[in-house]
């Protein structure tokens, strides 16, 4: 009996010892570890985290020129066929590449947040000054990119919906939304769209240095890739230049004053009418003619898209003949007018940006010559059977200093412009044109001065007996007027933004032709002595409403006051 | 734990033979009969003290020695027979007669362990399935969940990765990913030998596995491994050895039909053909294979078959103080590969443990097993990890290029790898994997204290380990640069590249420490019987990661059991769980879900206990809810809901190069905070019923599930618009529902008639599933939305064959969106009616996934002969052919496949070929196959010698065996040369095996 006490008595014990440890180890057990994650408030304690959402719009810029675009244009086909599939027949309001809406305004949220909580973040403890410095330009910069993604959409978006009688722009958000708030917000017009934008841009440049070319830690050239001031006048001109374009609207002489007057204004704050920086490698991230650059880094990824085979690239894009004739000779005369142009060697003589643009038959680069003819290495079946499709490769945004050769592979200084002179200086000579005609210089100087500047670093002199800068059929064109110099300008312009993500919304906001018979050229290699058949390589067919980009599907759905562009 | 098992197997044989020298022993005789009282013959009888060994003879008697004075006992096993053991009162010369007991499928006593405790069958009220370990054993495979496809009415095994040591798969319980717990513990199955299983049991609804809480809302596979069986001493052997082949392999065409369908693809599109009459008469010649190569890259990089082999050892045994059990396996596999060293997987098992009683009331349970697992294989390029050589073998056509030029590795640009470079020069890879699992169970008995009272503590420990070595590199490889005759040369393109020393690839571990502890009463008070069941589960998962909101899993658990039983015939039992979740706020993490269950067992009720139909009949219900722990909501932090987070998403500097500015922080949103979410719920009702019909000769089973899925978490994306910012800027709401319901069961019949025995079954289910409610828009057309349509349809184009010529295609008045339309060209449907074919013309054509799946099984027996059939497949659906390459060829980099001989304009079968044309190439009924298929799972034809002759050679069973897996299957989807199983199988990876053994196993 006493036995069986004790061991009761022990068991009673042990149950008492089980359940109360368990029951110790129970409180707080489920409790999930700290992460490393940052509430908001800690977000908004200091310019260290909280200037990260400025910085997440930063990141969220393109990181390359939009070439593919290109492809959708008479400027150039893929190498691999269908690769454009948008251009041959394939686009529909639910299969459509063309813009990011989600995350253009996903960046104008992380803006409009800032904006909103990050007027007195603490940038600067120790220097009161550089604190306030830093809060106003971080806030400029705050607008500028607010602006630049609200015209990412308007350019995008920009149309008319069925029984519009104004162009739309897309729905204009400045403040932070929640998901109580009324989402279903309808398109603004183009006009308000283009005020609120450049509304921005003025905020911006009210409060950002002009450039970053100073001595402070806050305006040196440390800051590059920054937005500055003149980026955001060179941006106002540009939209000002396609709110005037047909495209949107009636082309009334004052908007093309108000888009030349804008344009002036930015290339008076560039230092004025200046001649252009020589085309080099498009590696010299300090050279002011790039008003807006992404960050210098270093790679040869473009060049081993870019590069034919016989250089170790993939040659993804193939420039097209289309583009190839669009190119004048050295004395600025196109082909059909030039002495100097001979069908038996139609590559000789050219002007210089052709040899920096395109790798052709024959051209010699870094000391190898390239071979598109029939049999030869670059051609289809060549090193790749796919090779070229038009006899031609893209060496513009490549860099001479890259070698891809297996043992010696080099990379160099690589960037992508978001707002270069040369585009300013053709938005002014257009916008002047089309304002004043070519050679009224009322604003100070005129549309054929500055496209002196555009020739004369092309290497276009008519006559190289005499010193200087000759360019007769220039001249003869300004002589004829406006209509004339108009053919002009849109040449020029297709040839200097070519790969650059222009061609696709300068034939929209022009109203130039959708459709394109896309042309290449077959080379015969008889003996050392070539012969030129030109060949259509692909056929680009659009249907009328597809002048204008139709705004996301799904958000048609679930915005019942969006409405979609006509025709979608 | 090698040492422990080492121990346990010297204690095991050492006391064997020291307990037989020194005893005195005496004769006694008996008789061992089945339950109708037949005499057993040729049945082994072993005595516990003495190890003698008996067999019956015709009459079923025997006579054997046993100790003189101790109190000896005698065990009888036979196949199909529960085992017997049974004391021999000393100084009695006779036995009683020894009756042994019919393994049943649903008898009223068969033992149905659950979560806390081990029940009768007839107190249940859950829908459980038991499968033994003795019945997967026949399956040769390195994976145990393998073995159970077509076995469980409602279990769907998906056999994911057959490659050497990389094996996978995952099993789905109507229609739900199941978890595994391994003797009380949520454990991987991984590692785990068929050898060691005791049984596996499904769980099908909550009134089974609801005392797990949270753990258990997903069907629970139960597996108990095997314990010693007091005085019955056994040490078995089985090894088998055998070759693996794939069950099919896909067909491509050689270089001459390569460049001619590519021709013709080209032409058709209207680009020029790539290839002249002149390079395709040198393709069919052959005269020149450097520039015109043509290589059957399946046949030159793989061999036939590769071998398999399996071992395993075990000792077993014990008496009413210590009873143990040991275990040693081994599984080995080869790969595929014919170039350079194929991968090469050894898998060793170890597992031992021993059951102690330490005094009148406390029992201790070791348990604690190990394995280790070693593969090399050839390494992929750059990573560590296994060289997919399939994924080149099905892509290169013949003549992509030739693999050698003057002893140079050549590479194109186009095809820029060379398999003799990967194979043999891009180095290799060792994966070591040592898993752990331990366990110790104290089992205290305090019947004195509160009378019939028990409690179990238990607690685990596991260790999983995963190092990977490897070395990468590659040769020098060559472009072909081909000239006029005799001038090709070869250029470097690819520098050598030697990675010195081996590198450390990866380097994992996971911990899983797990306790229990339960308290358990059970009482009978007159016709009522009482039990109730406290448990109490704790957990916690940790592995090595570098996430930044990695949080281990952790659980904990009170649940309460109550089950009720009156007069045999009505059973009622409440489960209560009391489960907590790190997913929810302080102050809300624990909440109850109850379950209810009933059984009625009409076999009981007056009118039929005489019936002699009706042997066992049972009817049963059960209902609860189960909160859902592991939901997912993409880019959100789970255990952070309730606040908004940033998060450091890499970084951004200004700057130029040699004016590089500060780096400045991105700091991207994680998730919008939210306040009031309850924890996702499940609901599952389930009614069956249950019985043994005719004399035990037929038993059968079939349930009607219905599993509501409820206060899904959701961030209503898809319903909101995106101008508010990212999708990550809407906080997390409940919302969202959808429901499955089917049936499942199965129905066996046995018979024996003289020497001759045999059992006939087949286990089935019938699956649905629907959405209820679903993030959609509203202005979605109705014919577009999920909401009230079945989960596994099909959304596509209804395809109307191809037309046939150009008149076709302008009378059409159609126009589809993928370019211009040409004979051969997929004709579609216009759904909507607008004249063009776009994606409002996707819908749903009602084609769906499988929604019926069963087994069937055979075993036939006479005399020593024994043969086990079983067979599984899928029908009532279809599969999207689409989902290979081997059916969808365009472009101009695609391998042609040989069906595609076979299209337009030659046959009907398949479009015209394009490399541009994306019109053929979308989801649409044109490329619907019927999923249906029926497969000879499991084969196996053995010979038992008569136990007369065994024991003679010390045994008293030895068994020679075949086995085989897959040895044939039923199917449309055959004649193209693929798996029906899975249609990429030996396409993007590695093929499904068909396997056949030879073995032999002893038991002593």
């Amino acid at each position: 009996m006493q036995v069986l006490m004790t061991k009761n008595n022990n068991m009673k014990r042990l149950l008492l010892f089980i359940i109360t440890s368990a029951l110790l180890v129970s409180c707080e057990y489920l409790d999930p570890r700290p992460i490393q994650d940052l509430t908001t408030d800690e977000l908004l304690s200091n310019a260290q985290y909280g200037e990260g959402l400025l910085t997440a719009a930063y990141r969220n810029l393109s990181t390359s020129y939009d070439v593919n675009s290109d492809l959708y244009t008479d400027n150039a086909v893929p190498a691999t066929p269908g690769g454009n599939r948008l251009a041959l027949g394939n686009w529909t309001v639910q299969n459509n590449p063309i813009g990011a809406w989600d995350t253009w305004y996903a960046s104008i949220r992380y803006l409009n947040t800032y904006l909103r909580d990050c007027k007195n973040l603490l940038f600067s403890v120790a220097d009161p000054v550089l604190n306030e410095t830093l809060q106003k330009n971080r806030r400029g910069e705050a607008f500028y990119l607010r602006a630049w993604y609200q015209w990412q959409l308007l350019q995008t978006y920009g149309g008319y919906p069925e029984g519009a009688t104004e162009a739309m722009g897309y729905p204009i958000v400045t403040r932070v939304l929640e998901t109580d708030d009324n989402l279903d917000l309808p398109r603004n017009t183009y006009t308000e769209c283009v005020d609120q934008i450049t509304a921005d841009l003025d905020s911006a440049i009210a409060l950002l240095p002009l450039k970053y070319n100073g001595t402070l830690s806050w305006n040196n050239l440390t800051n590059r890739g920054r937005a500055e001031g003149l980026a955001a006048m060179a941006l106002k001109a540009r939209v000002y230049l396609f709110a005037a374009s047909p495209a949107y609207g009636p082309s009334t002489p004052e908007l093309w004053q108000r888009a030349a007057k804008a344009a002036y204004d930015a290339i008076v704050a560039t230092g004025g009418n200046l001649s252009l920086v020589a085309y080099g490698n498009f590696n010299t991230g300090s050279n002011f003619d790039y008003i807006w650059i992404q960050p210098n880094t270093t790679s040869n990824a473009r060049e081993y898209a870019y590069y034919p085979p016989s250089k170790y690239g993939r040659g993804e894009v193939n420039p097209s003949q289309n583009l190839v004739d669009e190119f004048p000779l050295k004395d600025g005369y196109p082909p059909a007018l030039s002495p100097l142009y001979n069908a038996a060697t139609p590559y000789a003589n050219l002007d210089g940006r052709f040899t920096r643009f395109l790798f052709f038959n024959g051209d010699v680069y870094n000391g190898t010559t390239i071979e598109t003819f029939t049999g030869g290495k670059d051609a289809p079946e060549g090193l790749s059977l796919q090779g070229t499709r038009t006899g031609y490769y893209l060496k513009k945004l490549t860099s001479a200093n890259v070698r891809l050769t297996p043992g010696d592979i080099t990379t160099d200084n690589n960037f992508t412009v978001y707002l270069g002179k040369t585009e300013l200086y053709l938005n002014f000579i257009e916008a002047a044109n089309e304002a004043y005609g070519p050679s009224d210089a009322v604003l100070g100087f005129s549309a054929y001065t500055i496209m002196t500047r555009i020739r004369r670093r092309a290497g276009i002199d008519s006559n190289t007996a005499t010193s200087g800068y000759q360019d007769a059929y220039l001249d003869s064109q300004v002589a004829l007027g406006k209509d004339a110099f108009r053919t002009l300008v849109h040449n020029q312009r297709r040839l200097e933004l070519s790969f650059e993500g222009f061609r696709f919304w300068d034939i929209r906001r022009l109203n130039l032709p959708l459709d394109h018979s896309v042309k290449g050229v077959r080379i015969t290699n008889n003996e050392g002595v070539f012969s030129y058949e030109y060949t259509d390589v692909e056929n680009h067919t659009f249907a009328d409403y597809m002048r204008y980009i139709p705004v996301p599907y799904n958000q048609t759905l679930v915005m019942r006051n969006l409405k979609q562009n006509a025709g979608w | 734990m090698l040492i422990l098992c080492a121990l346990i197997t010297v204690f095991g044989i050492g006391t064997m033979q020291a307990q037989r020298a020194k005893i005195s022993t005496v004769t006694v005789t008996g008789q061992v009969v089945d339950e109708n009282g037949q005499p057993m013959p040729g049945i082994v009888v072993k005595s516990w003290v003495t190890q003698a060994k008996a067999i019956t003879d015709l009459q079923g008697n025997f006579s054997v020695d046993v100790a003189r004075e101790l109190a000896d006992k005698v065990a009888v096993d036979a196949k199909g027979y529960n085992t017997a053991v049974v004391g021999v009162t000393p100084g009695k010369s006779a036995m009683d007669p020894v009756v042994m007991v019919k393994t049943k499928t649903f008898d009223s006593k068969n033992l149905v362990e659950l979560p806390y405790r081990t029940f009768t069958n007839d107190r249940v009220t859950s829908s459980v399935y038991t499968v033994t370990g003795e019945e997967l054993t026949s399956f040769p495979s390195s994976i145990l969940l393998e073995a159970l496809a077509g076995r469980i009415p409602g279990l769907v095994i998906n056999v994911n990765s057959t490659t050497p040591g990389q094996e996978t798969a995952t099993a789905y319980l109507r229609g739900a990913a199941v978890n595994t717990y391994i003797d009380g513990i949520m454990r991987d199955i991984t590692g785990l030998s068929t050898a060691e299983v005791e049984k596996v049991q499904v769980i099908r609804d909550y009134s089974g596995r609801g005392a797990l809480g949270l753990s258990g809302s997903g069907p629970v596979l139960w597996i108990t491994t095997k314990k010693g069986t007091p005085y019955n001493k056994t040490v078995s052997v089985t090894a088998e050895m055998g070759m693996r082949t794939p069950t099919s392999l896909p067909k491509y065409v050689d270089s001459y039909d390569y460049a001619d369908l590519l021709n013709e693809a080209l032409v058709n599109d209207g680009l020029e053909a790539r290839y002249s009459e002149a390079d395709l008469a040198k393709y069919q010649s052959h005269s020149d294979l450097i520039k015109f190569p043509d290589i059957d890259y399946y046949g030159s990089y793989l061999t036939k078959s590769s071998p398999f082999r399996k071992a395993n050892l075990n000792f077993s045994g014990g008496d009413d103080r210590v009873s143990y059990y040991s275990m040693f396996d081994y599984v080995g596999n080869q790969g595929l590969e014919s170039v350079g060293d194929q991968i090469k997987n050894d898998q060793y098992k170890l597992r031992g443990n021993v059951d102690i009683r330490l005094n009148d009331y406390m029992r201790l349970g070791v348990n604690i097993a190990g394995s280790y697992q070693k593969q090399k294989f050839p390494n992929s390029g750059s990573g560590a990890g296994v060289y997919n050589v399939f994924d080149i073998l099905s892509t290169y056509p013949s003549n992509a290029h030739p693999t050698y030029f003057q002893d140079k590795l050549i590479r194109s640009d186009d095809y820029p790898i060379n398999l003799d470079n990967e194979l043999l020069y891009s180095g290799f890879g060792e994966s070591t994997v040592i898993n752990a699992q331990n366990n110790a169970k104290l089992m205290v008995d305090l019947n004195s204290v509160v009378k019939g009272l028990t409690m179990t503590a238990n607690a685990s420990f596991d260790v999983y380990n995963n190092i990977i070595t490897s070395k990468g590199g590659t040769a020098a490889l060559y472009r072909l640069q081909t000239g006029a005759l005799g001038t090709d040369t070869a250029v470097r393109v690819v520098e050598a590249l030697n990675v010195a020393a081996m590198s450390l690839g990866n380097f994992n571990v996971l911990r899983r420490n797990a306790a229990y502890l339960s308290a358990n009463y059970d009482r009978e008070f007159g016709k009522s019987l009482l039990s109730v069941d406290l448990g109490y589960y704790m957990a916690l998962e940790e592995m090595k990661v570098v996430a930044d909101d990695y949080q281990p899993a952790k659980m904990q658990d009170l649940a309460l059991r109550a089950n009720y039983a009156f007069d045999g015939k009505y059973i009622a039992q409440l489960d209560l769980s009391y489960s907590g979740s790190g997913r929810m706020p302080q102050g809300e993490r624990f909440s109850l879900y109850p379950t209810l269950g009933l059984a009625w067992i009409a076999s009981n009720e007056g009118f039929l206990k005489d019936n002699s139909a009706v042997d066992y009949l049972k009817v049963f219900a059960s209902a609860g809810i189960m909160g859902i722990n592991d939901y997912g909501l993409s880019g959100y932090n789970p255990f952070y809901l309730t606040e908004t987070l940033w998060r450091l998403n890499g970084t951004w500097r200004p700057g130029i190069s040699g004016n590089n500015g500060t780096t400045v922080n991105n700091y991207n949103i994680v998730q919008a905070g939210t306040t009031g979410f309850v924890l996702p719920k499940k609901r599952i009702i389930n009614i069956g019923t249950q019985g043994e019909l005719f004399g035990r000769s037929i038993s059968f089973e079939v349930n009607y599930f219905n599993e509501k899925n409820y206060d899904k978490i959701s961030n209503l994306a898809a319903s909101t618009p995106t101008i508010i910012g990212s999708t990550q800027f809407l906080p997390a709401v409940n919302f969202g529902e959808d429901v499955r319901w089917g049936i499942d069961g199965m129905v066996q019949y046995s018979k024996s008639v003289g020497d001759f025995n045999f059992s006939l079954g087949a286990n089935a289910m019938y699956m649905r599933a629907k959405y209820l409610v679903v993030d959609e828009p509203d202005a979605l057309e109705d014919y577009k939305k999920l909401a009230g349509k079945d989960m596994d349809l099909f959304w596509m184009y209804q395809a109307d064959g191809l037309y046939q010529d150009a008149g076709e295609i302008t009378s059409s008045g159609i126009t589809q969106s993928w370019g211009a339309v040409q004979p051969g060209d997929v004709r579609y449907v216009d759904y909507n009616g607008d004249d063009v074919i776009d994606e409002y013309d996707i819908h749903s054509t009602g084609a769906h996934a499988p929604r019926f799946f069963y087994g069937v099984n055979l075993s036939a027996g006479y005399k020593g002969f024994n043969l086990t059939v079983l067979g599984q497949g899928v029908a009532n659906g279809d599969v999207m052919l689409s989902s290979s390459r081997y059916f969808w060829v365009n472009g101009t980099k695609q391998n042609y496949s040989e069906l595609m001989l076979d299209r337009f304009p030659v046959t009907n079968n398949y479009p015209r070929l394009t490399t541009l044309s994306l019109n053929n190439y979308q989801n649409s009924t044109f490329w619907l196959g019927n999923a249906a298929y029926f497969r000879l799972r499991n084969v196996e034809l053995s010979y038992t010698l008569p136990a007369a002759v065994s024991s003679r050679m010390a045994m008293t069973n030895f068994r020679v065996f075949a086995r085989g897996t897959n040895l044939f299957v039923l199917s449309e989807l055959k004649k193209y040369s693929v798996d029906p199983e899975r249609i990429n199988a030996g396409i993007t990876g590695y093929p499904i095996f068909k396997t056949v053994t030879l073995g032999v196993s002893c038991k002593f």
